[in-house]
């Protein structure tokens, strides 16, 4: 695995912004909490994650969320799909069991503050052109194992509380749809969640999610393959050798 | 003044470091570099323009790139088994937009990347248009050595970078192939999910692979497709339930040239789910997708020749550590 170094990844000062959208995206997994209704699950914070800018040395809950629906499922299911030269799109179906996808709706009255990674947003809190900088930015390029951001993420949240200011989430520009951008939003327990569910979630583990995958990876000129094994010409004859 | 972006790939005892760095395009010299390559040991680098500061653009087209260079069967490791007029592979420049890898000499290269660092289409995306400039420092250049066993380090030397930065590498470039560069298919209809899969089924299974008969008679075996069973059954070999013929079809990238299983497939067939995929279709799919940290080769083209690849890929996304909990990944 790569070795970065992100040991210098601190503010130089603490200078949040207001998360600027108010309608996002958001997969999650229905299982929990277990046997609650998607709407609940749907804004359930997962205090478990090791995902970029995780938190779990401080128990923090969080959830993922990007401004446009393509985005987070290319940021989440699709992550592990494959793409041909042709642009058909392949996902194991194991990927996307207990998935599902919703809008989230900020609630107005409640802004989102958040340390805003993308370029040149980046400049209000830390000095451009210098080893932190680029510290920050190699930030982003880590994947798989996540565990080199967890540190910043808890680094940065300290020096906001030090400030007197709270660190609701980080920002930053999304490496699977360049357009856009993907956010962490921390969920301390007790706090009210500054979200609502904004139309009906969507399970991505049944035909109805098997048709939004493909309606959105057409928008982007994509095929959607799906499962294999859901066609009776795939199902072996018992027996037959 | 317009400075030089540099990103570099050092291979350690354990693991790679990748550091991001700027140049002052004044006082760039080829004498420098070879200085600088001296004094640092082995390394890959690549060389862009821009204004002020490593961009995140760059960044993330480096990391794209070194992924391109140092894949199995990559420009770059031709090259280093034919170098240009037999000459050291020290410096090339790989153009992006015609994905060509060429061999230059030190001065072009130089040059290069002094005028790189001034063409205003390079300095606010990042992306670098107007070429990068590989800089190759092979292990131990210094050293009174084989040609052979200089080849042999490099190679070993690449192999690491490889491994290391495809770990990494974001989609896109290294999901390409440099030589043959895909293209955009034409409009074309809309299909259906499930049409799609039946396209995709069919295409497989018009490649001929060998039935469980063909597969238990290359293995000598007396009761041909009751051999090729146990060993579908055992988790040996992964078969496919082939509708027209009414047997099972066995990819043909399982099996070693004498027909024998491949060992890593035991390994392989551990991860891979089978519930609910009683056809193997599920399996067949995943392992003919080209996947991003194979550097865009599906796990079928390096069962052979790197399975350990194969398998740390399935282990991350079906071993026990792979947790679909996270609700979201990134």
């Amino acid at each position: 695995m790569m070795a970065l170094d992100l040991t210098d990844c601190v503010l130089d000062r603490v200078a949040l912004s207001v998360l600027e959208d108010d309608a996002h995206w958001h997969v999650f997994d229905t299982r929990y909490p277990p046997g609650a209704p998607l709407d609940v699950q749907a804004l359930n914070p997962n205090p478990n994650s090791r995902a970029r800018f995780a938190r779990p040395t401080a128990g923090v809950g969080m959830f993922y969320v990007a401004r446009r629906e393509r985005t987070v499922l290319w940021e989440t299911v699709l992550q592990h799909a494959s793409v041909d030269a042709a642009g058909c799109v392949c996902l194991h179906p194991s990927h996307r069991t207990h998935q599902a996808v919703v809008a989230l709706q900020r609630v107005a009255a409640m802004p989102v503050t958040c340390l805003d990674l993308r370029t040149p947003h980046r400049y209000r809190w830390v000095d451009q052109n210098t080893p932190r900088d680029q510290a920050w930015m190699a930030s982003l390029i880590v994947l798989e194992n996540y565990a080199p951001t967890h540190a910043p993420a808890e680094n940065a949240a300290r020096q906001c509380a030090a400030a007197g200011t709270v660190l609701q989430a980080i920002v930053w520009p999304s490496r699977r749809s360049s357009e856009d951008y993907a956010a962490v939003y921390y969920a301390p327990a007790g706090a009210a969640v500054p979200w609502t569910v904004a139309g009906t979630p969507c399970r991505l583990d049944s035909a109805e999610g098997d048709t939004r995958l493909a309606d959105r990876l057409w928008d982007d000129g994509f095929t959607w393959v799906g499962d294999p094994a859901a066609d009776p010409d795939a199902q072996p004859i018992p027996g037959v050798l | 003044m317009a400075d030089i972006q540099m990103a570099e790939l050092r291979p350690g005892a354990r693991q790679a470091t990748l550091a991001f760095k700027v140049l002052r395009r004044a006082t760039f010299s080829p004498e420098r570099a070879a200085a600088a390559r001296r004094a640092s040991g082995p390394a890959l680098r690549l060389y862009a323009g821009d204004h002020d500061a490593p961009t995140f653009a760059f960044i993330h087209a480096a990391t794209q790139l070194f992924a391109t260079l140092t894949r199995p069967n990559s420009p770059l490791r031709s090259l280093l088994r034919a170098p240009a007029g037999g000459a050291p592979l020290h410096w090339l420049l790989f153009s992006p937009q015609a994905s060509r890898l060429e061999q230059i000499d030190a001065f072009t290269a130089a040059a290069i990347i002094r005028a790189v660092a001034t063409q205003d289409a390079t300095r606010d995306s990042g992306d670098p248009q107007g070429g990068v400039v590989v800089e190759l420092v092979g292990a131990d250049t210094e050293a009174d050595t084989t040609p052979e066993a200089q080849l042999a380090l490099t190679e070993a030397l690449i192999d690491q970078v490889w491994r290391d930065v495809s770990a990494l590498s974001p989609p896109g470039i290294a999901a390409g192939d440099v030589g043959a560069p895909a293209v955009q298919a034409a409009p074309r209809a809309r299909t259906t999910p499930a049409e799609a899969a039946r396209q995709r089924r069919e295409a497989f299974l018009s490649r001929n692979w060998p039935t469980s008969i063909t597969v238990g008679e290359r293995l000598g075996a007396n009761h041909p497709a009751q051999r090729a069973a146990d060993l579908r059954a055992a988790g040996r070999i992964l078969g496919a339930w082939s509708a027209p013929a009414r047997t099972y079809v066995h990819p043909d990238c399982q099996f070693d040239a004498a027909g024998q299983p491949l060992e890593a497939m035991r390994a392989l067939l551990q991860l891979l789910p089978a519930d609910g995929d009683p056809g193997g279709w599920r399996r067949v799919f995943w392992l003919y997708g080209p996947r991003e940290a194979l550097g865009g080769r599906a796990p079928a083209d390096l069962l052979a020749s790197d399975p350990g690849a194969v398998l740390v890929l399935a282990e991350a996304e079906f071993g026990p550590q792979a947790s679909p909990a996270e609700g979201t990944a990134e």
